[in-house]
This record gives structure tokens, sequence and C-alpha cells, in this order.
């Protein structure tokens, strides 16, 4: 079963950082809340695939058309827990 | 069956006498399998180069994100008919078949020459095949070719036919977009065919699979009057995942089969990093995957013939080699398989 306990910002900021690193985007570990993809050459695939990840280690699922809003960390970061939590309330 | 049963008489020694006296159903161990391979291209190349000159792109951001590094167009008035019957001859001369053997043709295709007649028929016409000769469309968008296989070897096993060739032919330079960058470098123009017929194989073509899900209709399609193929790569690209591993899983399974059995991991070729991604979930390694975008493109239905086609070249498909095969297009359908490449015509029926 997956995670359920609601994970701080912190927390899913070094996660997105880990899956950014492993889908080999260059400047993974510089990546900040205020990260935007434009800033690290984060393209639509590469989304694709961090948000796969953030499903797969939180239990969520992120729907089709919440993808297109997700412009930077901080975006992926805030559905994360929002996310997370609406899961555990 | 029901008449037969009023009757009292025994249902078993019925069967078996219907079976004696009807020579024209095949032995049960009859199984499809493929006999031969052939696969034609368009002899007009356009590089990245050449689309980098008239978009806002170049070489390196076109393969780091599809993995494309040319593809092949029809060029003028050059019609996609000769190209699939050049694929279908190839195929034909590599299992030893001739054209007069063939009971059926089913081509895939999106981008027919005409809305009507298909392109089937005229792909018979160049062939010279026999009047009594079947010519069927079949539109299943890049699953084409799976589900046309399936259906073959279903035709096959059942005696309704002994030869049937199965040929993917696409002209996607026709529905594309040349002004949207995100599209324009994407497809290609193709054809390949295989030849399926029967004997007493042991694996043959198998454990077919396939699914539906239309409420992704808005994410790939092409409007008739439009002529465009419009796509959300991410909607896309995440769902081919999910469903293409599912899929191969779902084969594997009915097959008895672990991915560690599979030799040779051939799929729909829209984007490497499906592939990639596919294959890691799977758990198949690199080494066995093939991966012929760079030569060209998305071709729709005829990228996994034109991909089988060019394993065998490179000496990647030996007799007996264990190929896994999975498609995901518009619909969204998908399909996945399992076939053992490649049959001797002698073991036929």
């Amino acid at each position: 079963m997956a995670e359920t306990t609601i994970p701080t910002e912190d927390q899913v900021v070094i996660r997105i950082r880990e899956e950014l690193a492993a889908i080999k985007v260059p400047g993974a570990e510089t990546a900040e809340l205020s990260t935007q993809w434009s800033d690290l050459d984060v393209d639509s695939l590469d989304l694709v695939e961090l948000v796969k990840a953030l499903e797969d280690e939180y239990g969520i699922q992120i729907h089709d058309e919440e993808l297109k809003p997700i412009k930077g960390v901080g975006d992926a970061v805030a559905l994360t827990i929002r996310l997370t939590g609406a899961q555990s309330a | 069956m029901a008449a037969i049963e009023e009757q009292g008489v025994p249902v078993a020694a019925t069967a078996a006498e219907s079976l004696a006296a009807a020579p024209a159903v095949p032995p049960l161990r009859t199984r499809a399998g493929i006999f031969g391979i052939g696969a034609a291209l368009p002899a007009h190349v356009v590089t990245n180069a050449d689309l980098a000159e008239r978009l806002d792109t170049d070489d390196e951001w076109i393969v780091r994100r599809t993995g494309i590094r040319e593809r092949h167009h029809l060029s003028g008035d050059e019609q996609l008919a000769p190209l699939a019957a050049e694929a279908c001859r190839r195929a034909l001369a590599d299992a030893g078949r001739d054209v007069s053997e063939i009971d059926r043709i089913i081509v895939t295709t999106i981008t027919p020459d005409r809305l009507t007649p298909g392109l089937a028929p005229m792909v018979h016409g160049l062939l010279g095949c026999s009047s009594r000769t079947a010519a069927v469309d079949l539109n299943a968008a890049c699953a084409g070719f799976i589900v046309a296989l399936d259906e073959a070897a279903a035709l096959v096993e059942s005696g309704r036919a002994r030869v049937v060739l199965v040929c993917g032919a696409e002209a996607l330079s026709r529905v594309t977009d040349f002004e949207d960058r995100g599209t324009a470098i994407l497809f290609g123009d193709g054809a390949g065919a295989v030849v399926v017929s029967g004997g007493e194989l042991e694996t043959g073509i198998t454990s077919i699979v396939h699914g539906t899900d239309p409420t992704g209709e808005d994410a790939l399609y092409s409007e008739v009057a439009d002529h465009v193929l419009v796509q959300n790569g991410q909607v896309v690209y995440r769902h081919a995942v999910r469903r293409m591993v599912g899929a191969v899983g779902d084969a594997l399974d009915a097959a008895g089969m672990t991915s560690g059995d599979i030799d040779l991991f051939v799929s729909h070729q829209a984007n490497a990093r499906i592939i990639e991604t596919v294959a890691s979930e799977l758990g198949v390694e690199l080494e066995r995957v093939v991966f012929d975008m760079d030569r060209c493109g998305n071709t729709s239905s005829a990228t996994i013939p034109l991909a089988l086609e060019r394993a065998e070249r490179e000496g990647r498909l030996k007799p007996g080699s264990l190929v896994a095969l999975a498609a995901f297009g518009a619909g969204f359908v998908w399909s996945a398989g399992l076939v053992r490449w490649k049959e001797v015509p002698n073991a036929g029926a």
C-alpha cells in the first residue's frame, strides 16, 4: 500500500529532484519550489514521467486535465500535497 | 445441434462423423504463423536538418525528444498503393509463395490513396491476384497491424483461408501539419507486409490481446475535413505507456510466459521515450528492444512490419526468436501479442 501520510514540501521537492535526475534533466539538483520547467528545460514528456513517479511514490492519481497547469516545481508540490491530503482525509 | 439432441443422437459421435466428412476443416493442431516479410520505403528522405530549414527546431532537439533522425515521404503525385504492393511482393518472395495462392489481402491504413475504393483492391490489382482473392482495408490506427495479424491468424486457424497477406501501409505526410513543429517532425510514409499461413506450429502467432478506451478520442485525431493529425502528446504518452505495459503483461500471462522469455520487443514506433519507458516497466533491457523511428519516424500501422524487416536484416531476429509486439493509437485502441520468428515455408499446411 502506498504512503498515505501527507509529505512536507521539502520531501516532495527532494523526490522531484531525484526523478528529474533519473530522467537525465540537466541541473535537476538545483530544483527549488520557485523553479519553472522552462528554467530546467523540462519538456512535456519529462513532466509525464515526473508525474508518474509522484503517483507511484505517494499513491495518488493525477488526471490528464491536471497536467497542463503544472508549470513548475511549486505547482507539482502543491498538487501532490493536496491530492495526498484528500486521499488520507 | 438442438435438433440433434431432440432426436436423442449422441452428440460426440455426430460431431466426430461430421469432422471426418468435412475435409475443409483443418486439423486441430493448425496454427497460424508468419512465413515471410517484406518492406518498402519511398525514395525521398527528409532529414531533421531539412525540417530545421523551415521550422524553429534542430537535429539535437528532435533526436533528444523523439529519437527520430529522418523519415521517408512520398513526393509529388506518388501513390501509396505501389509502395504497399512492393512490400507485399517482397514478403511473398521471402515466404516462397505465389500471388495465385493468396486468399485474402488485408491492408491496414488511415491514409489510403482514395476515400474509396480502399488501398487493398489497388494492391490486389498491382500484384495481379486472382479475382477470387478478397481485398479489404482495416483501420485500427497505429494498432492496425496487430489487429490485422490477429484476424489473418483467425482466418487461417479456422480454415477459412490458407494464405493471407497483411500489409501496413501509410502516407502520414498527407495528414501532417508542416507548420507545427511539435508534430511535423514525427510522421513518415512506408509499408511493410507479412505472409500469414498455417502449419503444425509450436507457437506461431499467439496470445494477441486488444483494448479500447474511447474517452481518449480527442487526444489524438484527424477531422475528415481538415486532414491534419492533432495530438495531445502528454495524454497520449501516459496512456500509451500504461496500456502497452498492461497489454504485453496480459499476452505473456495468457501464454504462460514472462518478460524474460522475450527475445525481441518490437513495438509501434511513435517515440523512443515511450518505448524505453514501456521496456523498462516490463523489465526488458534495451538490448532486446528494436528502435526504428530513427530511420522512418512514426508510420502508424506500418511501423511494426518495417521494424521487423529491419531487425531480421540486421540479424537480430533468428529462427525461434520469441517476439513481443505492442501498439497504441488513436481511439484509444491498443494491442499486443507474441509471435515465434519465423516459420519455414515447407512446414506450411
